[in-house]
């Protein structure tokens, strides 16, 4: 996937995922309903799924709204590396990607 | 009525005929057989448990059935036949209280899908549960049995149930099953005579079942929520340890040791997510001295319920 492309992104199509936390605790559980699996997530990628939610939007506009949540500079926490991160949800069967 | 105070004439007979009902927490377990020694095995381990005379209906049934053939007569067998299955190898006829209890178990886990249900055993004191879960020969079955001899209310010893509305822990008080070595050490601690005899079995050192004390029985449906998680592991020749464990990583361990997880899909998730939003804390325990793991859990519970304190647990020793 080329940055700045049109495909955007969002949960899976249908899917609502559920996440749970406990306050100090390095990992977030995230539930696929239609697979069953649960999944043990860092912050930062549970943060990116609830940005995401299931309306589409592209890398660069969650890029943007992810720094601005989690306050990290785009030097911390590049484009590039959340496309890779991405891509790793995508093959969780967490997200999908479609073209605008 | 209960079922000691039922003629053992008249036991006979409705276990040969129509089964009989007993209540075991929120399940109705119907077990029919013509052997006559299950007359026995019902008083000396079911006798406070509930007897339901007229139950049409029962959540599980369980026979145990003589061997076929041959087997009737030489070196006799017993099987046990569960929802038109036969879910285990027809065993030797002296093991048949076990083979009750293994088939209660199967039954349990397969149909009673109304909870979510872990392999582990429960155990309660001053209104909090304990959740021992493990695989099998991590000795929580043993921990359990020195608990309760020490006051602890038995809920389990191998399926933990979790009720799905609220997440609250509901018990079974069902006899405990031990093995090996394990006996003649509970054995020793056993001054209210609940372990039964030891039953011959080459394979596994011998089983002996232990009866839930009265306690236990008397109060098979009042649930409790959860206190504490632990994942006990026998170690042999090691000090006691523990570790505490992330609510997520329990969570994982839990979920690895369900029977249903999968199966109840969002509601199980919702369901051990609630578990353990009310745990004061996950541990992970190693031991290798029954009495040493005794104190330190003894002790765990006295600290967390008279402090309300979660992440301090005692040190041991």
């Amino acid at each position: 996937m080329q940055p700045g492309s049109a495909i955007q992104w969002h949960w899976l199509a249908g899917v609502g995922l559920m996440l749970h936390a406990w306050e100090g605790e390095p990992f977030v559980l995230v539930f696929q309903p239609l697979s069953g699996d649960t999944h043990l997530l860092d912050h930062l990628s549970a943060e990116v799924l609830r940005l995401l939610g299931p309306g589409a939007q592209t890398a660069e506009h969650l890029w943007e709204r992810l720094l601005a949540q989690t306050g990290l500079t785009a030097e911390e926490f590049s484009l590039d590396r959340l496309h890779a991160l991405l891509v790793q949800l995508e093959q969780l069967d967490l997200i999908e990607r479609v073209s605008a | 009525m209960i079922v000691s105070e039922c003629s053992p004439k008249l036991l006979r007979r409705q276990l040969r005929r129509s089964g009989v009902c007993i209540r075991t927490g929120p399940v109705i377990c119907r077990i029919q057989s013509p052997l006559p020694e299950m007359v026995q095995v019902l008083s000396d381990y079911y006798g406070l448990f509930p007897l339901l005379a007229d139950a049409r209906f029962a959540d599980i049934q369980v026979q145990l059935l003589p061997g076929w053939g041959l087997r009737r007569w030489i070196r006799p067998q017993v099987v046990c036949r569960s929802e038109d299955q036969i879910p285990f190898f027809p065993q030797p006829r002296r093991l048949a209280p076990a083979l009750l209890e293994w088939g209660l178990n199967w039954a349990v886990t397969n149909l009673a899908h109304w909870y979510l249900m872990v392999h582990g055993a429960v155990l309660e004191r001053s209104g909090k549960a304990l959740v021992l879960s493990a695989k099998a020969e991590s000795g929580k079955s043993t921990l359990a049995a020195a608990l309760m001899l020490r006051g602890w209310r038995l809920f389990s010893d191998e399926i933990v149930l979790i009720r799905l509305s609220d997440a609250q822990l509901v018990p079974l008080a069902r006899p405990i099953c031990l093995k090996g070595a394990s006996i003649q050490l509970i054995r020793q601690q056993d001054r209210l005579g609940l372990v039964g005899p030891t039953l011959p079995d080459l394979v596994r050192g011998g089983i002996a079942l232990v009866r839930p004390t009265s306690e236990s029985v008397c109060r098979m449906l009042e649930p409790a929520p959860v206190g504490w998680v632990l994942f006990p592991e026998f170690t042999p020749r090691t000090a006691t340890q523990w570790t505490p464990l992330p609510k997520a990583l329990a969570f994982i361990r839990l979920a690895d040791n369900s029977f249903n997880y999968s199966l109840l899909g969002a509601a199980g998730f919702q369901t051990l997510a609630a578990l353990l939003d009310q745990a004061h804390g996950c541990y992970k325990f190693r031991y290798s001295n029954l009495d040493e793991a005794v104190g330190w859990l003894e002790r765990l519970a006295h600290h967390s319920v008279a402090a309300d304190v979660s992440a301090s647990p005692p040190s041991v020793g």
